[in-house]
């Protein structure tokens, strides 16, 4: 078992091989050897923490990640398992901060996941559903605004 | 008093009683302004632990009615909402933009904001993008795209014999457009536009008019071609940029505009963007775009078009005149004429092209020059196909003396006489160091061309056989018969027999597990070599098929009814015709972003090339 530490100074208990589908994780218990101190991850609080382990217990068992000529078959936007696809249905500022943990605890398969479904948000959008989706000022002017249109027209219509 | 007054009141004196360390101060409760409320609260509530303050927001709730409720809710919402881009590692961002495969949402996304303007501009993204959309950077090398081309290379079809001349001209827009940099240059090409184009009858109106002063002199136009050898000898990345105008759309400033996006676009450094730009509008102009790039228009009543080949570097065409016109695959400009023969055989090593024809010989060409460099003697009778090996110098020719022979190039000795059959070889087809040939007599062989050896006869067809495909596994041939069978290469034996013309079978092509066959009945049949199952039955045109080719995405077909059809490949499902309709279609054939079109329009024989590449004004 291996225990962590959330920067709102939470405590989890979790069995090895779900903690090592971090691979931050992983390397911090290889370097530290047979140690029961708990890990300190100062950058997630418990409730982002209580999400990723759920995603790393229902994923222990899965291969290892595949090495990086499988790059392309993985560039799909589509192939979110039914179980990750509920699993990343929360608000946007949860679908941040699980991105935010899992880039940095490096747990690839969960980053995907979480970027996945980010563009899938912005597969099909207007610019301005863009900025309302995101609540992003538009800060071109007219003029700008009016060039960067024509400059992308070429994709507009197939 | 107002309800939601008295509430916050409470709540606030709720909060306020709940901590010992704040004394509670008289509230001054003004039903029009809040503010002495909300200052209260944003003093004391950082006194607050977390859930505290978690506790307060839920029981807030209550206090307010669902009408309030549902404005603070539109107040709260945009503040739930992240701009991940901008707010997330930018290499984190980037990776969100890799799960993007199409342009429009790219685009779109560029116009957003500054910051995603920036983000979506990285050549990373645009990398990606070649990669997925197997857009490759041009000069690239690619195995099986080279492979799938010398395929292509390869399907060069059989002679139907006729006398008599006929010389190309060169659109004089093309011509225009060459007068510039280098006058040495345009001047050697003037020369042998002047000298293409002597024959020519009269000169399209739309065209300009600046050859036609010296077009009135008379060499016979293929000699011409051949006395211009020395000034042919310029590479062809040496020679000008395409003209972008076509007849209809010529105009001397385009041309020069072309020549200057081309001039730019040469220095500036390799832009992922601007590449996959490039690839993109070339792939969806196949669809609904594309422009004459060139036009060459016989001037006397035209001859039939037997053979033509192309590649990234030209364009060979021969005539049932017995001449094989040269012509650059870059600017579609005429580059000389090979005399004496009408079929090709292609080679991609070394600008080599063979030929044959009536006098029963085999000439082996240098392109580059037009010297002949070899005659291989040897066939009784006329030589009605040929094939160059890849990345050997080793032709194989057939004949209708009923023998194969093969050839080395190099040496000009012959290396083989395969002999079997018992009538005319009408089609041969190459792969690794085996020829499988079709004859006259109804039989198919496959031949070992390292020891001469016949090793299989094909035997079950009951009428002339027109067509081989053959990939170094299977075989598939097309009869008179009407029927198209596959065969193991290996074996021998017949895999299968496809019943679905009611005709001859005189075209067909095999790639990887694809079997596409073209029948006089005007109907072209996709066949998969997986399952055998018939895949889409195209009604394709009103008379013969007379041309074919397909790739993993398009199949393009030529008629006698004087169309050339796109066709989707996966669907089955009909594009477009590729150019205006013609009296008769000969040959087709395409490779990258251009298909070229030989012809008979107004009774002459036409060569339309056309290319699918954006014009400058479009990138």
């Amino acid at each position: 078992m291996v225990s962590l530490t959330t920067s709102d100074n939470e405590q989890f208990t979790v069995e090895r091989d779900v903690a090592e589908r971090s691979v931050l994780i992983k390397q911090m218990l290889e370097d530290i050897g047979d140690n029961d101190q708990p890990i300190p991850l100062p950058n997630v609080s418990s409730n982002v923490l209580k999400k990723v382990l759920e995603y790393c217990s229902h994923h222990r068992s899965d291969p290892p990640a595949p090495a990086d000529d499988a790059e392309e078959s993985r560039r799909r936007t589509t192939d979110i398992s039914d179980w990750d696809a509920k699993f990343i249905q929360v608000d946007q500022e949860m679908l941040f901060e699980i991105i935010l943990a899992a880039n940095y605890l490096d747990i690839k398969p969960l980053l995907d996941v979480g970027c996945k479904t980010v563009a899938n948000m912005i597969k099909g959008k207007t610019p301005e559903e863009i900025r309302k989706l995101f609540n992003i000022q538009n800060d071109f002017s007219p003029e700008e605004e009016a060039q960067i249109r024509k400059e992308n027209e070429w994709a507009e219509d197939r | 008093l107002h309800t939601s007054i008295r509430l916050a009141n409470n709540a606030a004196a709720v909060a306020a009683s709940s901590s010992s360390a704040i004394v509670p101060h008289a509230l001054v409760v003004d039903p029009q302004d809040p503010s002495q409320l909300l200052k209260h609260l944003s003093l004391v509530l950082p006194q607050y632990t977390q859930s505290a303050r978690f506790r307060l927001v839920s029981e807030f709730a209550d206090l307010f009615s669902v009408r309030e409720l549902a404005h603070l809710s539109s107040v709260i919402t945009p503040r739930l909402k992240v701009d991940f881009m901008s707010a997330l590692p930018i290499e984190v961002s980037l990776n969100i933009l890799s799960f993007i495969d199409d342009p429009k949402t790219l685009a779109r996304a560029s116009c957003v904001s500054r910051f995603w303007r920036s983000l979506v501009n990285d050549e990373h993204t645009w990398k990606v993008m070649c990669l997925k959309h197997k857009y490759r950077r041009r000069g690239s090398s690619n195995a099986h795209l080279h492979s799938l081309d010398d395929r292509l290379m390869r399907s060069i079809t059989t002679p139907l014999l006729a006398s008599s001349l006929s010389t190309p001209r060169i659109t004089t827009a093309a011509l225009s457009s060459i007068a510039g940099p280098s006058t040495a240059l345009s001047a050697s090409h003037t020369q042998r536009g002047v000298a293409s184009s002597s024959s020519l009858g009269v000169p399209r109106p739309t065209r300009r008019s600046s050859t036609s002063a010296t077009a009135d002199r008379d060499d016979p136009a293929a000699v011409a071609g051949l006395n211009l050898v020395g000034t042919s000898s310029l590479p062809p990345s040496a020679q000008h940029p395409s003209s972008q105008a076509g007849p209809s759309r010529y105009a001397p400033s385009s041309t020069t505009a072309t020549h200057l996006h081309r001039h730019r676009s040469a220095k500036l450094p390799f832009s992922y963007r601007t590449h996959f730009k490039m690839a993109y509008l070339t792939e969806s102009n196949w669809r609904k775009g594309g422009r004459l790039q060139t036009q060459h228009v016989s001037a006397d009543a035209g001859h039939v078009v037997t053979s033509l080949a192309i590649d990234s570097e030209w364009i060979v065409v021969g005539m049932a005149n017995s001449k094989i016109h040269v012509f650059s695959a870059e600017t579609g400009l005429y580059a000389h004429t090979l005399l004496g023969h009408d079929v090709l055989g292609y080679g991609n090593t070394d600008a080599i092209v063979i030929s044959g024809g009536c006098d029963r010989d085999v000439r082996v060409w240098d392109l580059r020059t037009g010297e002949c460099k070899h005659i291989l003697r040897g066939h009784t009778s006329t030589v009605r196909c040929l094939k160059v090996l890849d990345g050997k110098p080793i032709a194989v020719s057939g004949s209708r003396d009923s023998t194969l022979r093969v050839w080395n190039v190099e040496t000009g000795e012959q290396v083989h006489l395969l002999a079997g059959h018992q009538h005319s070889v009408r089609c041969i087809e190459v792969a690794g160091n085996q020829v499988a040939s079709g004859s006259y007599d109804g039989t198919c062989r496959i031949w070992d061309l390292d020891t001469g050896r016949c090793l299989h006869t094909l035997r079950g067809h009951i009428h002339y056989i027109y067509a081989v495909a053959f990939d170094g596994k299977r075989v598939a041939t097309g009869s008179l018969d009407s029927t198209v069978r596959v065969w193991s290469a290996e074996t021998g034996e017949c895999l299968a027999l496809f019943q679905g013309h009611t005709s001859l079978v005189g075209q067909l092509q095999l790639l990887d597990n694809t079997l596409v066959t073209g029948g006089s009945d005007g109907r072209v049949i996709v066949f998969s070599l997986k399952t055998y199952e018939c895949l889409h039955r195209l009604c394709a045109h009103d008379n013969s098929v007379t041309c074919l080719q397909f790739d993993d995405r398009y199949i393009i077909t030529g008629g006698n009814d004087g169309r050339v059809k796109l066709w989707d490949f996966n669907t089955g499902k009909f594009i477009r015709e590729v150019c205006e309709p013609c009296e008769a279609v000969w040959k087709v054939s395409y490779r990258d972003d251009k298909v070229v079109v030989l012809c008979k329009r107004g009774e002459k024989t036409c060569m339309d090339v056309i290319t699918f590449r954006p014009a400058a004004d479009e990138m």
